[in-house]
């Protein structure tokens, strides 16, 4: 099996399920045509892995089911919501995670709402795919992580893939899930996380069930996305230094795998929970705050919690690098950890 | 279709109107009584625009209500049972009492739960339009008319001759066009021109708001224009003049015509919600309306034909009232209510997902 970017599983992944189901159907701007701005909408792979350049979604599938969205979240979402009652499942794409709020009404109090409010009648088997992180000069609104807002609303299932295996196994379960799921996908990882994708049309990855990334037994290590990455760069750092970690990507983040979390604090008795999103009332102090309550008797140090600062997301370069949590941050927080025992 | 000039048809819309009319009027007792929670929004005034639009839906149609659709959910069907199991928030209601009593919707009569969010739902009704024209489009009814360069297509498109789509049903009020939501759909429905038809009943107030103060246009329908659609602005209270008007978008919209926007001028005769005393109107204006009053519209329309049978009046009047009382009855002695705990079990779809709600829960109070 062929190597391929995490962005070329993605890719493929729609391709296969809207071959499967034709009530699968994608919008989102600049989506047909143009195969989107990062290109998730344009090309399969071919048997090497790249994209087979000679066609493109939009004329494999057509102009209806690869939605040249207008310039408006409220339409793209709103009426994937529509098309969702009516009998579709729609991926729609927005286009960075930073536009997403221009949409929020309709993804917290209508899909979010859908099954609630018709006690079970409805649902929204809709899937919203957008970009998300930041560590790619995008400013203040192409760089956002604004999952914490949709794990704290009721009725939404939040994704993201760190891996090629994930990002097709992950994505397959959200569209053909019968709830709405949010899949973020981080835009640092698209084309520099490379792996085999598996080659099952069916392969599925459960909703809430971690993934541990790397067994280890001194320090647990919980992160995603670019910060996963960094985890793994402080990870084999550590390593030299006899130091054994154990990473663990929680791949859904509502609901959470909290047993697969625990149980590896309750083993290493050291937790870092890594996050490029804003600190307050965010995914670290989130994990933080359920992991002292299930391994409390077990911590043999606080918990670290690493996640950036309150404030809007910066675009100078060394702002940007002084803004996000560094490889050092997390070596600095582990060592911290290590000597607290 | 029906032939709204005969008489036989004529009735079978006043029935649904005067359905309407006397169910809501009882339902403001109940709730003034104390009888069920909540508020009550009351549509008394509105019951033409309601009746003479909802008609028109078939099956598979989706109905996208604001909050003062009674009357065009009795059109659709629903019965005096379903609707005073919704207010008295029992289980038997559409919505299993998960909603608040006056947000009316059943999923059963494809008419969207709508939450307490102003124009969201105009939103859903042009998705699922769009639903409905990939429908026809995927069994190969519609055809594809690319630009000359054979770059875009959007809005270009012809259905096969004699096809019929389903068609969307929006409802909202004047002042939820001043909402974005109202904008981009819209504009969505325009590009693509897709089969829904909009009504906006124009009440002139949007709870203490008046009209001027929420478009800034003459009328609302002059915004059509914007959108690439017809839009005209019409007497609401006329049942005749709706009904015709609304068959005709509605007919248009199954053809492959594209969407229209329909101004029904009309009023609301009591307060935004039954808590709210309506003293930013004059007297002066609620008794003009008043006298526009819907069912003495049609009562005018069916004299000046010869046609307007106190006997059938009656019968129906008696029919309906024996249903509202049998429906009371019911509601009051029979119904059952919802298990407290209820609302823990219906947020997803997937069984798991609730599972760890319930979790959560159980761990709190359990
Ligand atoms: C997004 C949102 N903003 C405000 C409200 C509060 N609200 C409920 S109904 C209403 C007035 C609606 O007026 P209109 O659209 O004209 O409908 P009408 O009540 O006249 O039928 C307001 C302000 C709301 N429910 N949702
Ligand atoms: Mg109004």
């Amino acid at each position: 099996m062929a190597e391929m970017t995490l962005i070329q599983a993605i890719t493929d992944t729609m391709w296969s399920e809207m071959e499967r189901d034709e009530k699968v159907f994608v919008l989102g701007q600049d989506c047909g045509r143009y195969g989107g701005v990062f290109k998730a909408t344009a090309w399969k792979s071919q048997e090497d892995g790249s994209p087979d350049q000679s066609e493109k979604m939009y004329d494999r599938f057509g102009p209806l089911r690869v939605l040249d969205a207008p310039l408006a979240e409220n339409a793209i979402i709103g009426g994937a919501i529509g098309s969702a009652i009516a009998g579709y499942r729609p991926i729609a794409e927005i286009q960075f995670m930073d536009f997403i709020d221009c949409a929020m009404g309709h993804i917290v109090n209508q899909a979010g709402v859908m099954s609630f409010k018709t006690n079970g009648s409805w649902c929204c088997p809709l899937t919203i795919r957008t970009p998300f992180g930041g560590d790619i000069g995008g400013g203040i609104t192409h760089s956002q992580s604004n999952e914490a807002w949709f794990c704290h609303a009721a009725g939404l299932i939040v994704m993201t893939p760190s891996t090629v295996e994930d990002a097709a196994g992950l994505l397959r379960t959200a569209i053909r899930c019968d709830d709405p799921v949010l899949f973020i996908e981080h835009k640092k990882l698209y084309r520099s996380v490379k792996g085999e994708a598996p080659t099952d049309p069916d392969f599925m990855v459960p909703i809430g069930k971690a993934r541990i990334h790397q067994s280890g037994s001194d320090i647990t290590f919980v992160a995603y996305g670019n910060m996963l990455i960094r985890a793994m760069e402080a990870t084999r750092i550590l390593q030299k230094e006899g130091v054994s970690v154990e990473v663990i990507d929680p791949r859904t983040l509502w609901p959470l795998d909290l047993d697969t979390i625990v149980n590896s604090v309750c083993k290493t008795g050291r937790c870092v929970v890594i996050s490029e999103s804003h600190s307050s009332y965010g995914f670290s102090s989130e994990i933080a705050a359920r992991v002292q309550e299930g391994a409390f008797w077990n911590l043999l140090s606080p918990i670290r919690m690493i996640s950036a600062p309150d404030t809007p997301y910066p675009f100078d370069p060394a702002m940007e690098k002084a803004y996000l949590p560094s490889v050092e941050t997390i070596l600095k927080a582990a060592k911290g950890a290590m000597e607290n025992d | 279709m029906t032939d709204p000039t005969k008489s036989k048809e004529s009735y079978a819309l006043f029935r649904p109107m005067l359905k309407t009319r006397l169910l809501d009027e009882r339902m403001r007792k109940l709730f003034r009584q104390g009888r069920f929670k909540g508020t009550y929004f009351s549509a008394v005034g509105q019951e033409a625009t309601n009746v003479g639009t909802g008609t028109h839906m078939r099956e598979g149609d989706i109905l996208a209500p604001s909050h003062r659709q009674l009357g065009a959910m009795v059109a659709r069907g629903i019965t005096a049972k379903r609707v005073m199991a919704q207010v008295y928030s029992k289980a038997e209601s559409p919505d299993g009492a998960q909603q608040h009593p006056c947000h009316f919707g059943d999923p059963q009569l494809d008419i969207v739960s709508p939450t307490g969010h102003v124009a969201i739902q105009v939103v859903l009704a042009a998705g699922a339009a769009y639903a409905y024209l990939m429908d026809a489009w995927r069994e190969g009814k519609v055809k594809i008319n690319w630009d000359k360069e054979g770059i875009v297509w959007a809005g270009n498109w012809t259905l096969e001759e004699g096809h019929e789509m389903n068609c969307a049903f929006s409802f909202f009020g004047d002042g939820a066009t001043a909402k974005g939501d109202f904008h981009e759909s819209l504009n969505f429905a325009g590009i693509h021109k897709l089969p829904v038809v909009y009504v906006c009943e124009n009440n002139l107030w949007a709870e203490s708001a008046h009209l001027t103060e929420n478009v800034p246009t003459e009328k609302v329908s002059d915004r059509a224009a914007a959108y690439g659609m017809p839009g005209i602005t019409i007497d609401g209270n006329d049942i005749f003049e709706v009904n015709r008007v609304v068959g005709e978008a509605v007919r248009r919209a199954r053809r492959g015509g594209g969407p229209t926007l329909i101004e029904c001028m009309t009023y609301r005769w009591y307060g935004h919600s039954e808590i709210d005393p309506a003293d930013y109107r004059t007297e002066e204006e609620v008794a003009k309306w008043k006298e526009r009053d819907p069912l003495l519209v049609f009562r005018a329309t069916m004299e000046e034909r010869g046609e307007w049978d106190e006997e059938i009046v009656a019968k129906i009047e008696a029919e309906i009232n024996e249903e509202i009382d049998e429906a009371i009855d019911w509601v009051e002695e029979e119904s059952t209510d919802p298990q407290p705990d209820q609302f823990l079990d219906v947020t997803f779809r997937t069984s798991s997902l609730n599972e760890v709600v319930r979790r959560e829960w159980e761990k709190r109070d359990g």
